[in-house]
């Protein structure tokens, strides 16, 4: 469905609902409108606040509803291009799927995480149980 | 903070799941008024903010909820009280968890004078500021949490991230089943004004006692090994009694009487039900206790039955402590 690059990091023993709930909080610097989905389950959460990180392994970061809108209607599409960030964490690692990794604002959210998880959030720091 | 019902044990795990599961076994008062606290900064905070743009009020219920629903969330703030970080702190750290992002941190530090924090955040209607400020210098202690970034070379703070902290020495990691958390509630309901302390130490600290009497397994359960507080509870000599009992192969549930003196030593029968298995097992306490209680299989019976036992053990209690 989605074809593009991967970036994958390194979590370092972080919490996987922890590292979701980064790569949407980044993500919301560059997009303030940006929707937030359950990817495994299509739920679709009102607010940051209202998400429920905890039990996500995969989630989609539009930049907005418009862009949701035309993601599941047309999929990629020339007029959705970097409009979509997907995250999935599995066994320790983190793999963003980004149209271009270069583009705005995709290269600013891959360094602003690429920064907290290599030296910004406490190496092994803690993870549910 | 409000509950709508008992969320002790939950609480308790969700402590130590953050890894300060000893600050509510050591210090419950603190912690309790610490949560009240926090709902009151937090509620006052946000009393004229706009309308859903965050939670107006925050809840034991809520807390435990957020918990299921977000634990990432919450183990942080659960951190930051065990450092002994102000309610202010707390509400902003609240705050920021729940979508709010950090504007402005401000920290001013002179040695012997002055430790000052002070946060501005915006909430996440993105327009709405609120400012929170300390002299408290544990505070300080919220910087150990925060997670660093940059974004474009520009600082970057978006949230609070819990530290690993490995269970410390003579905490075992938890296996808490109902069985054990309904004893705690036990400990926490009817023994109010009567415990020291309630909490669950790793069994590796804890000297056999296999059929001690009271008097023996106040002196005598402890290793050198075992933690400092404990250590000076059994020393003290106005601690009248310790009971222990082993709840679990890694966990043990140590109570510890406050009351002085013979009239405490009196109260020993209720005691000697959980410390006569002290060097053995939960089916041990469990055991004894089923026969106290006259209940065949206490596991197997559902947590409102036990609740009925346990005002049976209740009046056990009251009839030793108003015996001669």
């Amino acid at each position: 469905m989605i074809g593009g690059s991967d970036v994958v990091f390194d979590l370092g023993g972080m919490d996987a609902s922890a590292a979701l709930a980064s790569v949407a909080r980044i993500a919301q610097r560059s997009w303030p409108d940006a929707v937030l989905v359950d990817a495994e389950r299509g739920r679709r959460f009102s607010s940051y606040t209202a998400a429920e990180f905890g039990t996500l392994h995969e989630i989609f970061v539009f930049r907005d509803e418009a862009a949701r809108h035309t993601w599941e209607e047309l999929g990629a599409s020339d007029d959705n291009m970097n409009t979509i960030v997907y995250a999935i964490v599995r066994d320790d690692v983190l793999t963003l799927v980004l149209e271009d990794p270069r583009a705005a604002p995709m290269a600013s959210i891959v360094s602003a995480l690429d920064g907290l998880f290599h030296s910004g959030a406490p190496w092994q720091s803690w993870r549910a149980a | 903070m409000n509950s709508s019902e008992n969320q002790w044990p939950r609480l308790l795990e969700m402590f130590h799941e953050a890894g300060v599961g000893h600050i509510l076994s050591r210090h419950r008062d603190h912690v309790v008024n610490q949560l009240t606290a926090l709902a009151r900064v937090y509620a006052e905070k946000l009393s004229d903010a706009p309308q859903g743009v965050l939670p107006r009020s925050l809840t034991l219920d809520g807390l435990v909820d957020e918990h299921r629903r977000n634990p990432y969330r919450v183990a942080p703030v659960l951190q930051a009280l065990a450092f002994n970080c102000s309610a202010e702190m707390l509400a902003m750290m609240w705050m920021v968890q729940q979508g709010a992002v950090v504007h402005t941190i401000d920290y001013k530090f002179e040695r012997g004078t002055r430790s000052t924090l002070e946060v501005s955040i915006i909430l996440p209607d993105r327009t709405t500021m609120r400012s929170f400020c300390s002299r408290e210098h544990w505070d300080l202690a919220v910087l150990r949490l925060v997670g660093i970034s940059k974004a474009d070379d520009q600082p970057v703070i978006e949230s609070f991230y819990a530290l690993h902290i490995p269970p410390a020495e003579g905490y075992a990691k938890l296996q808490i089943d109902p069985w054990i958390l309904r004893v705690l509630e036990w400990v926490q309901e009817y023994g109010s004004g009567s415990f020291f302390c309630a909490s669950l130490i790793d069994s590796r600290h804890i000297d056999d006692v296999a059929n001690a009497t009271v008097a023996a397994v106040q002196r005598g359960w402890l290793k050198p090994s075992a933690p400092r507080e404990l250590q000076a509870v059994s020393k003290d000599p106005d601690a009248a009694s310790v009971a222990i009992a082993v709840l679990s192969g890694d966990a043990a549930m140590v109570v510890a009487l406050t009351p002085t003196g013979r009239r405490a030593l009196r109260r020993t029968r209720f005691y000697r039900i959980l410390a006569q298995a002290s060097a053995h097992s939960l089916r041990m306490v469990r055991s004894e206790l089923e026969r106290v209680l006259d209940v065949p299989d206490l596991a197997a019976h559902t947590p409102d039955e036990i609740d009925e036992f346990a005002d049976q053990l209740l009046a056990v209690k009251a009839l030793l402590e108003d015996a001669p």
